[in-house]
């Protein structure tokens, strides 16, 4: 084999192949030789273990994924030991990413601090500051006044600053209401005309009210992982947490998808996608191949937004008419079809098993160019 | 003040709430207020109940006063002795019942011995916690919950003595067993139902032993003789009736042989059996679908004439016949009035069922299983008292379900047997461990119930002993003879022409969604199609319209009903997919087909709207009147059964184009709307078109300005109505408000537009303002239908009942309801009827038509059938998972299918399939006969009906006959080349063999077939991985491919070698299980044989292999010969090391990492390195050695594995009360407030996180010190090895199950503060939130049994819930994946041929071709350079 042809069957392999043959060429002193026999041999095995064209590898990834899914547990298991924050996980979990839900019933992140701040005690530190604190969190007791119709918020362990800044949010928000500081306490009288019923309700929203941290955050706990000290939180908002100084952004991720695509691009949410599903398998102890995970996430963000694997999603939008009628809301497909003059081309597999034609995959993928004429 | 409430009403207050329950409950046991009433002070609430009503569940309680029982010895004395009842005893308030809410006022002692102050009441027995049915079974206490629970619900399946007075019963089916015995160990319940009277079991002697792998996985091994001598026989009885009905007009049935002539008389040959009054005999043997009562009907059309006339021709043959697919002998006639005096006949038919293959049995410990080789007495080992087993049940079944009890049975049946008293052993009064240990022992017997046993092939002693004991166990109403079922060809539906559902209508299996998902993973094209041709048809398509040509029969000509054009082209489709066109039609949607002429395929299909003059066009008869048929029952001529519509009756002929039922595929009508009517599916768009138009000047509302920026982005509704002014930008005019009420009706400024009124303004909207709604090339005005399409009867087939009625067609009535209004409508105008009734006729139209396309549009009420069933309209037909879409297209019932149980054969090859030989008789492959074959199919022929033979022979010009005995000879002389005749299937056919649910591809793979006796499909253990199957009842499917390409197909993409790599992980799918693991690691561990054994051993598996010269051979070196000689491996898992050098096993020892399914690192590099053919050959015979070596070894399993040393069970003591303790002082530490929260949780939740900690801790160290001190018994070796079973089970078994969970969470529902009203409020100790502290062998406390039932039903329920998700999430990751395939640039596409991935999987490696991790290429390069 000539220079060339080597570098041209080079050509054909994986990059991550190519490297291991370097690699493995480099370790055990291979010469140019030896390099070229190694290189045609790889070649002949990787044939061999490639993909064959016509290979129905959709349907090979759906059945790999959803085969294990029936041994999965429906109920969230929560580990006794674990202090960490806990998410949802098992069957519910995956379900819930191949929605897409715009929000995950638990959404969390796993945040990495620089270096400088990789300590214990800043990590604790941080990790207090970006705690989500609402009125709640500082309010020793509240009590309605309902004669004079007043809100009384006893506070606590609230810094002079805060509550400045709590009344200034509140008398904001606050219009028909008239907020006064008192020491250590909020008052917050109401219109006369206000309905017992609605201050009750006024009182649960002003409890509500975000004070100081990061909006989202419900709680956090602190984890070491090797060497890093990493923050896990119950709840999520990348945005505002990229703002900060401590943070790594290059590590740190949310398990939010649709928050990790609007703010790091789909390229990053097709990888925490892929590594969700993952660590949901993994979790489970089952085995499925990464291959078919990626293709998965890879239909999944194709065009660029994450559309959810489901009736308003992927299937809901495939260029066959008979195979989104055949999939879920069949009338309303046929109905659109029909006043917009929609074509099924007989492209895909489903419509050509309606009628019952060889399907375009597989032993069905090719076909006779040339007639063989009579004699 | 406190409510009270009485049944649940408010009734008034009270100040001192106890003081009122108190005196209500003290007269209640005075006897001075009825002992229904129950009253309770619930202070949660601060309420109190009082209830008197009906429906509460209560149960019996003591007394107790002052921690006294106010039951006592006297009284029970007395009881006994007859001198009070149980009556007495309640209304001297000794004992009461309690519902559910007054037991939040008790608390209640367990027994008396727990009494303190406290306890109100004290409990009858623990054992009423279980029902009836649960109480029947013995040890339950030592069993898991879910076991406890299969073992009651299968004693009620069990064949018995369910009643004596059978012989005098009619009940449509039933089973009587022959011999029934009453269990040797029994429970007080069986005393209680009075079980001695009707049993249904056999106590049987069982052995604890595999059997050359035919028990595995559950299945069971029976002993020839003992069937013989009557074991497990049952008769089936199943009752048959015929009744001389009545009919108006004084015409009546006739039972007695039916006279010849008349409709349907199936020659006299069928009537032979039957004496004159045309009722069978007793005694007589019936087979197929024989006469049982020869009955003759008259025929009946509704307001026909006929009912005057008496010709032999309207009278219809109307026997009972004997069910399809049974057989047997006529038991009892009885002939009898029914309640109208009507002469009735009722015939019981039994039939003797003898246990054979595939039959269900189960013990009472939840362990079914079927039966998996009926084995002669000679060739089963014996004891040396010369004791045989009835039955043969494998030990791997017993740890992994930790059925300790069943284990329990055996010995003290045994013991039972010994002694000859039987035992009673009810829930929480165990006849103890203890006891049958003594008992053995004292009778010779080893304690544990083992015994030598001897191989009768060679006579040799089994190197270990094997548990022997009795057992009762029940022949359950499973039966194979009613499961099997196949079809080579048969009835279809009349509808959608494709196979009929169900056993007893011959119908075809479904090969549905998921099992045409996995062929196309296969890639199998044409065995797809093939599968799918069961409702084949040819069309003819206008090249022009793409609409169904008119193959015109009289004139010989295909012309298109639309263009008038002859350039037709035919084309091969799915009859439903004809029919779905029919009812798309049927909605106005105009289905284009355009088809490729060259290929004869459809090539595209246009959506567009069919316009009134389309529909006129295609139509052959214009619908006017309103009845179906006329007096003498012939459809009317401009009715809606128009015999211009097509036919369905046999023997007719269509009057448009002349074909019979089969050649014309029916034929359009229309109907003239009086009054234009709005189109329901299309009434939004309808109404997006109405305000987002000028409704002077009919241009889109939007300014000139707008356009632009409009068609630059989305063009949804909802974006062009930002873009839409109130007045018209061109024409200036003002626009109403156009509201629009659901369903059909719009409103203007709030005056309603009529139809008529939406038409005009749809008519006039230019073209060019279409594309603003996306509508291209339609009127939007014929969204307004002024023609109705009716579609041809073939869509609305009526069917003719047997009393000779016509029952009409679902679309048909909702016609009919059409044409009436319609009609009316007319009529009224053409009167001159006043406004409103006008007005009110063309609503009730408009609601007609709306309910005939779509029957579930909300807020309408749907239309009904006069029985009040929801009618199935256009919608409903194509809509949802029984719709055409998907119960009729996307998967279908199939012809030469078969399905039936399946059981286990060790000795058939993992490619093979065991099709039983009526199986094989009944499905067929099409062979051509040509010169070098004739002779064959000749003596085929001639040997008929002796398999293999030819059923059908096909001649060519199309007839097709039927070979029977009679005209074999002829036929035999008539077949020459050309013909088609249609053979039984053979051995080395190739079969698609599937189980359902058809998870993956590997659920359903090729095999050759091999036709064998008895009724169940075998299949080698090795491929039950993959189908995920196991012999407890498990039933599967069989399809034989009928064309060629589709065999090819079968046997290179489907066949089981071909299959051995999962795509999903890259490994093994294919391997050794149970038995073959636990035989290869003994062999591999620890086992010599002698040259002799081992030249015995080797022939057995293979008798190609050359046993060297050698006096001994060690396992290992006996493994190795089966290993190719050039293969070196290493491996390691875990301190496990495998080292095989130049096919020598050198080091290590072969488990579940070796050659086992899913893990088999082994036969992963076998295959990689030898392919999948060889990897087939050698797992075949290996497993072949592993149950050889497993048979001599003498592998059982007994109570004595669950043993362990005295000490060890005083250090789990030891661990167990102080974690006792230091819980216990959690407790206090929580009560007082002195726990430290853990960041982000309560104190409670706090709490109970480190409860669980600490328990886990403990089981933690109880399952080290239970692994440390285990000996090397058959339980361990299981778990080892990886056969069955794990530690955690050994530890359950042995020392203590550990912490009960409910989500996850210790007990915690059930009352207020408590779990049961045995603790006192508040009570947040181990035993009161569930933590069970024994282990199965030593049997559950009440508490503890309670807490694991409920862990139990939460894991059933889950389970349950479980399927539902992940089935929807295969489907719809189907759905969204289905199209991607890899091009043959490598890339990955989908339909529109989209790239998805550049390269396939980023490396474009195939999971299913490469080891886990892709190639190695350091392997490689060790390979050649190392």
């Amino acid at each position: 084999m000539s220079e060339k042809s080597l570098k041209d069957y080079l050509d054909e392999l994986p990059k991550s192949i190519v490297e291991q043959i370097d690699q493995v060429s480099s370790k055990m002193k291979l010469n140019e030789k030896q390099k070229e026999q190694l290189t045609k041999e790889v070649i002949k095995e990787y044939f061999k273990s490639a993909f064959q064209p016509g290979e129905a590898i959709g349907i090979i990834s759906a059945q790999s994924i959803s085969e294990p899914a029936t041994q999965m547990t429906m109920r969230t298991y929560h580990f006794a030991a674990s202090a960490g924050i806990q998410v949802t996980l098992g069957l519910p979990r995956l379900i819930e990413i191949f929605d897409a839900r715009k929000e995950p019933t638990t959404p969390a992140m796993t945040i990495y601090l620089k270096q400088k701040y990789n300590t214990k005690e800043k990590a604790e530190e941080f990790a207090k500051s970006i705690k989500e604190k609402k009125v709640k969190y500082f309010a020793k007791s509240v009590s309605i006044d309902l004669t004079n119709k007043k809100i009384k918020i006893e506070l606590d362990k609230i810094k002079k600053s805060e509550l400045t800044e709590v009344i200034e949010k509140l008398t904001k928000q606050l219009k028909d209401f008239k907020v006064k500081e008192l020491t250590n306490a909020i008052s917050i009288e109401a219109n006369q005309n206000m309905s017992i019923k609605d201050l009750e309700k006024w009182k649960r929203k002003i409890l509500s009210f975000y004070v100081s941290g990061i909006q989202n955050i419900k709680n956090t706990a602190i984890i070491k992982e090797g060497e890093n000290w990493v923050i896990k939180t119950l709840g999520s908002n990348l945005e505002k947490i990229f703002q900060l100084e401590e943070v790594d952004t290059t590590k740190s991720y949310s398990n939010n998808i649709h928050e990790v695509a609007s703010i790091l691009g789909i390229e990053a949410a097709r990888t925490i996608l892929i590594k969700e599903i993952i660590d949901t398998l993994k979790q489970q102890g089952l085995n499925v191949d990464e291959r078919h995970i990626t293709l998965v996430a890879d239909i999944m963000t194709l065009t660029g937004e994450i559309r959810a694997v489901g009736r308003y999603g992927v299937a809901g939008t495939q260029s066959s008419v008979l195979a989104r009628a055949g999939f879920e809301e069949t009338i309303k497909h046929l109905v659109k079809a029909s006043v917009r003059n929609e074509v099924d081309d007989f492209e895909g597999i489903f419509d050509n098993v309606m009628i019952n034609q060889q399907v375009p995959v597989g032993t069905g993928m090719f076909e006779l160019i040339s007639k063989i004429g009579e004699e | 003040m406190t409510d009270v409430f009485f049944d649940g009403k408010y009734f008034g207050s009270v100040k001192d709430p106890v003081k009122l329950v108190n005196s209500i409950r003290e007269k209640r046991r005075k006897g001075q207020l009825s002992d229904q009433i129950n009253a309770s002070y619930l202070e949660h609430f601060d309420i109190v109940m009082i209830s008197t009503d009906s429906g509460r569940a209560r149960r019996p309680l003591i007394v107790v006063e002052n921690g006294k029982p106010k039951l006592t010895k006297e009284h029970l004395n007395m009881l006994e002795s007859g001198k009070i009842k149980w009556s007495d005893l309640i209304s001297q308030g000794i004992i009461e019942y309690l519902d559910a809410t007054e037991e939040e006022n008790a608390l209640i002692a367990l027994k008396p011995e727990d009494l303190t102050q406290k306890h109100t009441h004290l409990e009858l027995d623990p054992t009423i916690i279980m029902g009836v049915a649960t109480s029947l079974v013995p040890f339950a206490e030592f069993n898991r919950g879910d076991r406890v629970n299969f073992g009651a619900k299968m004693i009620g399946q069990a064949i018995g003595m369910y009643s004596i007075n059978f012989p005098v019963r009619v009940d449509t089916k039933s089973n009587i067993m022959i011999y029934p015995q009453v269990p040797i160990v029994k429970t007080h319940m069986n005393d209680i139902i009075n079980d001695q009277d009707h049993p249904g079991g056999h106590n049987v002697v069982i052995a604890m032993m595999p059997f050359l792998g035919y028990n595995m996985e559950d299945a069971v091994v029976i002993n020839k003789s003992s069937i013989e001598r009557g074991l497990f026989w049952s008769y089936m009885f199943r009752s048959y009736e015929a009744e001389e009905k009545r009919y108006l007009g004084g015409q009546e049935d006739i039972i007695g042989i039916p006279e010849p002539g008349i409709r349907g008389y199936a020659g006299e040959d069928a009537y032979k059996h039957l004496p004159e009054d045309g009722i069978v005999n007793p005694e007589t043997k019936l087979k197929k679908e024989d006469v049982i009562i020869g009955k003759s009907s008259p025929l009946r059309f509704l307001g026909s004439l006929d009912q005057f006339t008496t010709g032999l021709e309207n009278i219809r043959e109307t026997s009972v016949r004997l069910k399809h697919g049974t057989e047997g002998i006529v038991d009892r006639v009885f002939i009898t009035e029914s309640f109208e005096g009507n002469k009735l006949v009722k015939v019981v038919v039994r039939d003797l069922k003898i246990p054979e293959l595939g039959d269900k049995f189960a013990s009472r410990h939840g362990q079914k299983g079927v039966l998996g080789l009926i084995i002669n007495q000679e060739e089963l080992p014996f004891t040396e008292d010369g004791i045989t087993p009835d039955i043969i049940f494998n030990p791997h079944g017993i740890p992994s379900r930790m059925t300790i009890g069943q284990i329990l049975e055996i010995l003290s049946s045994k013991v039972g047997a010994l002694t000859g008293k039987r035992i009673t052993s009810s829930a929480f009064h165990p006849f103890d461990e203890k006891t049958i240990r003594e008992t053995l022992k004292k009778y010779g017997f080893d304690d544990d119930g083992k015994e030598f046993m001897y191989d009768s092939r060679n006579g040799q002693k089994l190197i270990n002993k094997i548990l022997i004991g009795e057992i009762y166990y029940q022949k359950l109403d499973h039966l194979v003879s009613n499961k099997m079922y196949s079809r080579s060809k048969g009835p279809v539906t009349l509808l959608t022409k494709q196979p009929t559902e169900g056993k007893s209508k011959m119908g075809g299996l479904r090969l549905g969604e998921m099992e045409k998902d996995c062929l196309i993973a296969h890639g199998a094209s044409l065995l797809l199609k093939e599968r799918f041709d069961s409702d084949k048809i040819m069309i003819s398509i206008c090249k022009d319209c793409g609409i169904e040509a008119i193959n015109d029969r009289v004139k010989n000509k295909k012309f298109c009903p639309m263009c008038g054009g002859s350039k037709t082209v035919d084309i091969d489709m799915s009859y439903a997919f004809k029919l779905l066109l029919d009812e798309l039609k049927s909605m106005a949607i105009y289905p284009k087909i355009i088809v490729d002429e060259d290929l004869g395929i459809i090539d595209k299909m246009v959506f567009g709207i069919l316009t009134p003059e389309m529909i006129k066009k295609i139509s052959a008869s214009k619908i006017s009147k309103t009845e179906l048929y006329d007096q003498e029952g012939y459809p009317v001529e401009g009715g809606l059964m128009d015999p211009r519509l097509g036919v369905i009756d046999p023997g007719l002929r269509c009057r448009t184009c002349g074909g019979t039922v089969g050649d014309c595929k029916g034929h359009f009508g229309y109907l003239e709307l009086t009054k234009p009517v709005i189109h329901v599916n299309y009434a939004k768009l309808i109404y997006n078109i109405l305000r987002f138009t000028c409704r002077k000047c009919n241009k889109v509302l939007i300014s000139p300005d707008d356009v632009a920026k409009f068609k630059e982005g989305k063009k949804s509704m909802k974006r062009l109505k930002t873009f839409i002014k109130s007045t018209c930008p061109y024409c200036k005019e003002k626009q109403g408000k156009i509201k629009y009420i659901k369903p059909t009706t719009y409103q203007e400024d709030s005056e309603i537009l009529t139809a008529v009124q939406v038409r005009e303004r749809l008519e006039k909207i230019p073209d060019s303002e279409l594309e603003y709604f996306g509508l291209r090339k339609m009127r939007p005005e014929n969204l307004v239908l002024t023609l109705l399409p009716v579609p041809p009867v073939t869509v609305r087939p009526s069917i003719t009942l047997e009393t000779g009625e016509r029952s009409e067609d679902d679309l048909t009535h909702k016609l009919v309801d059409i044409v009436r209004i319609n009609k009316r409508l007319r009529e009224n105008i053409e009167l001159g009827a006043p406004d409103f009734i006008i007005q009110d006729l063309w609503e009730l139209l408009q609601y007609h038509v709306a309910t005939y396309m779509n029957n579930e549009i909300t807020g309408v009420p749907p239309a009904r059938h006069r029985s009040g069933r929801v009618l199935k309209t256009l919608a409903q037909r194509l809509k949802t998972k029984e719709g055409r879409f998907r119960s009729n297209l996307i998967g279908k019932r199939v012809n030469f299918s078969a399905r039936t149980v399946v059981s286990p054969d060790p000795f058939l090859d993992i490619n093979e399939v065991g099709v039983p030989l009526s199986v094989a008789t009944e499905l067929t492959l099409p062979v051509v006969v040509n010169e070098k074959n004739i002779e064959k199919i000749r003596q085929m022929i001639e040997r008929y009906p002796e398999w293999p033979t030819i059923n059908y022979v096909n001649r060519p010009d199309g007839r097709r006959k039927k070979v029977t005995e009679l005209n074999k000879a002829d036929i035999a002389k008539e077949i020459e080349p050309g013909y088609i005749v249609e053979k039984q299937i053979e051995n080395g056919d190739w079969a698609v063999f599937n189980r359902q649910p058809s998870l993956h591809r590997m659920s359903m793979m090729g095999h050759k077939v091999r036709v064998m006796p008895y009724n169940t499909f075998r299949l080698n253990l090795s491929v039950a991985p993959p189908y995920n199957a196991d012999f407890d009842g498990d039933e599967m499917n069989l399809h034989i491919p009928q064309t060629k390409e589709a065999q090819v197909e079968t046997k290179m993409l489907t066949e089981v070698s071909t299959q051995f790599r999962s795509p999903r992980f890259s490994s093994v799918i294919i391997g050794a299980i149970n038995d073959h693991i636990t035989g290869l690691y003994i062999l591999t561990t620890k086992m010599k044989f002698s040259r002799k054994d081992t030249v015995s051993i080797v022939k057995a598996c293979d008798p190609e292999i050359q046993v060297p010269d050698k006096k001994e051979f060690t396992g290992k070196e006996i493994f190795s010969l089966f290993l190719p000689k050039d293969f070196d491996f290493e491996y390691s898992k875990g301190d496990l090391k495998v080292v095989i050098e130049n096919g020598q096993l050198v080091e290590g020892i072969i488990d579940e990492n070796g050659l086992g399914a899913f893990k088999g690192k082994l036969l992963d590099e076998i295959e990689r390195r030898y392919g999948g053919e060889f990897t087939r050959k050698l797992l075949f015979n290996m497993t072949k050695l592993s149950l050889e070596v497993l048979m001599r070894y003498g592998f059982t399993t007994s109570i004595s594995d669950y043993d362990i040393d005295e000490k060890i069970v005083k250090q789990i003591n030891d661990l167990l009360e102080n974690a006792k303790k230091e819980i216990n002082d959690m407790i206090k530490d929580f009560k007082k407030g002195k726990i430290k929260e853990i960041v982000g949780r309560t104190k409670r939740e706090t709490f109970e996180t480190l409860v669980k900690i600490k328990l886990a801790d403990l089981l933690n160290q109880i399952t080290t010190l239970v692994a440390k001190n285990i000996k090397e018994n058959s339980i361990y070796i299981m778990a080892k090895s990886g056969a069955r079973g794990s530690l955690v089970n050994m530890v359950q078994c042995i020392a203590c199950l550990g912490q009960e969970t409910i989500r996850g969470e210790r007990i915690r529902i059930g009352y207020y503060k408590r779990t049961l009203p045995h603790f006192e409020k508040g009570d947040m100790s181990l035993e009161s939130r569930g933590f069970v502290r024994h282990g199965y062998k030593n049997g559950l406390t009440p508490f503890e049994f309670f807490f694991d039932a409920m862990n139990s039903r939460e894991g059933l329920m889950d389970k349950s819930l479980k399927t539902r998700h992940s089935g929807y999430l295969e489907r719809r990751l189907i759905g969204a994946l289905k199209d991607l395939k890899v091009e043959y640039d490598g890339t990955v596409r989908d339909a529109s041929k989209k790239i998805v991935q550049f390269i396939a999987a980023e490396d474009g490696l195939d999971p299913s071709r490469i080891q886990k991790g892709g190639i190695d290429v350091g392997k490689i390069a060790e390979r050649l350079f190392g």
